[in-house]
C-alpha cells in the first residue's frame, strides 16, 4: 500500500524556473581550455636554480609576491594549498585584481618530469 | 621516474553535465527550496562550484546536494534570520495536473506541515531518488534512521491526506 502512495507522489513533478544553462555550458567550454596541472613546489625551486635569468613570482595561499622588475618577465608557479589544490582560475582572478604583473606567463608542468633539461625544456615551450 | 604534477579534475563532459541536469535540476532546486526562497540561484552556484572543479557530476552527485543544502541553509541565515523556511513559502513546489493522482497542491501543504528532518528525507528519497546511504550523511543521520523518517514521513502524510 505504502508503495503505491510512493509512486503517486514520486509522480508529482518539482517546478523550477529554469537555471541558466548558457552559463553552465560557456563556463564548462572554459575550464576546458584551461591547463589543470599543477607546478610542485620542488619543481619551482628546480625552475629557480636552472633557469637563473629569470625573474620568479610566486604564489603561496594567495600572496602574491610581485617581481621587483615590472619590465622583466614573471614566472608564476601554482602551488597545491593543502588538500585542496588552488585552480588557475582562482589565480588568474588574483592577478586581475591586482593588475600589476607587467609579463605573466603560466607555466604548466608535464605529467612526468624526471631532469632540469625536461623543466627546461617545459618551460622553454612558453617562453620564447 | 617521479610525477611532479597531477591531474586535480576529472573532466567532464557537457553531455554528462546535461544528463545530470535533466535527472536532478528539479529535484535540487525543490531541496533548496525547503530552506531559502530563491532556490534556482543557489542551484545555479552549486552547479557552477561543480563545473569550476570539473568533477564528474554522477560521481559526485551527493556532494552537489551537499554544496546545495549548505547554500540553502545560508541563504537562508541571511536573508530572514528567521528559521529556515519552508512552510511560509508561497511558490508551488509541484506542478499541477489534472491526471496527478495526488493534489499537487495538497501535497505541498502537507510536506510543509512536516518537521523539517522528515521532510528533508521524503524530498531526497521521493523525488531525488536518493540511496538512504546517500541520505544520511546530508540528513545528518544514520542509514537506518533515514529510513525510519522516510516511513513515518510516509505514514504522516497518508494520515493528513485521508489516505489511511
Amino acid at each position: 500500500m505504502n508503495n503505491d502512495f510512493e509512486n503517486k507522489l514520486s509522480a508529482l513533478t518539482p517546478t523550477s524556473q529554469s537555471i541558466n544553462r548558457d552559463a553552465l555550458f560557456f563556463e564548462l567550454g572554459e575550464q576546458q581550455k584551461k591547463p589543470n596541472r599543477l607546478v610542485s613546489a620542488f619543481l619551482a625551486g628546480a625552475i629557480a636554480a636552472s633557469v637563473p635569468w629569470l625573474l620568479l613570482t610566486q604564489v603561496k595561499s594567495q600572496k602574491i609576491e610581485t617581481s621587483p622588475s615590472p619590465s622583466a618577465p614573471s614566472l608564476v608557479l601554482l602551488e597545491p594549498a593543502k588538500s585542496e589544490p588552488y585552480s588557475f582560475l582562482t589565480y588568474r582572478k588574483v592577478f586581475e585584481a591586482t593588475n600589476d604583473l607587467p609579463s605573466l606567463h603560466y607555466v604548466e608542468a608535464s605529467a612526468q618530469v624526471e631532469t632540469l633539461s625536461d623543466i627546461q625544456k617545459e618551460f622553454s615551450l612558453y617562453h620564447q | 621516474m617521479k610525477t611532479l604534477s597531477r591531474r586535480y579534475s576529472l573532466g567532464m563532459k557537457l553531455e554528462e553535465l546535461q544528463h545530470f541536469l535533466e535527472q536532478h535540476e528539479k529535484c535540487l532546486v525543490l531541496y533548496a527550496r525547503q530552506w531559502c526562497n530563491t532556490p534556482e540561484d543557489v542551484v545555479q552556484e552549486a552547479l557552477m562550484e561543480l563545473v569550476r572543479k570539473q568533477l564528474d557530476p554522477v560521481q559526485n552527485t551527493a556532494w552537489v546536494y551537499v554544496v546545495v543544502r549548505n547554500k540553502a541553509v545560508s541563504v537562508a541565515r541571511r536573508s530572514t534570520k528567521q528559521k529556515p523556511m519552508a512552510g511560509q513559502d508561497c511558490e508551488p513546489w509541484f506542478e499541477s495536473n489534472t491526471g496527478d493522482a495526488i493534489d499537487a497542491h495538497a501535497a505541498q501543504l502537507h510536506l510543509q506541515e512536516l518537521d523539517e528532518s522528515i521532510r528533508e528525507v521524503l524530498v531526497l528519497k521521493l523525488w531525488s531518488g536518493l540511496s538512504f546511504e546517500e541520505i544520511a550523511p546530508l540528513a545528518q543521520c544514520s542509514k537506518s534512521e533515514a529510513h525510519r523518517r522516510y516511513q513515518q514521513g510516509l505514514e504522516l502524510l497518508r494520515k493528513k491526506m485521508g489516505l489511511l
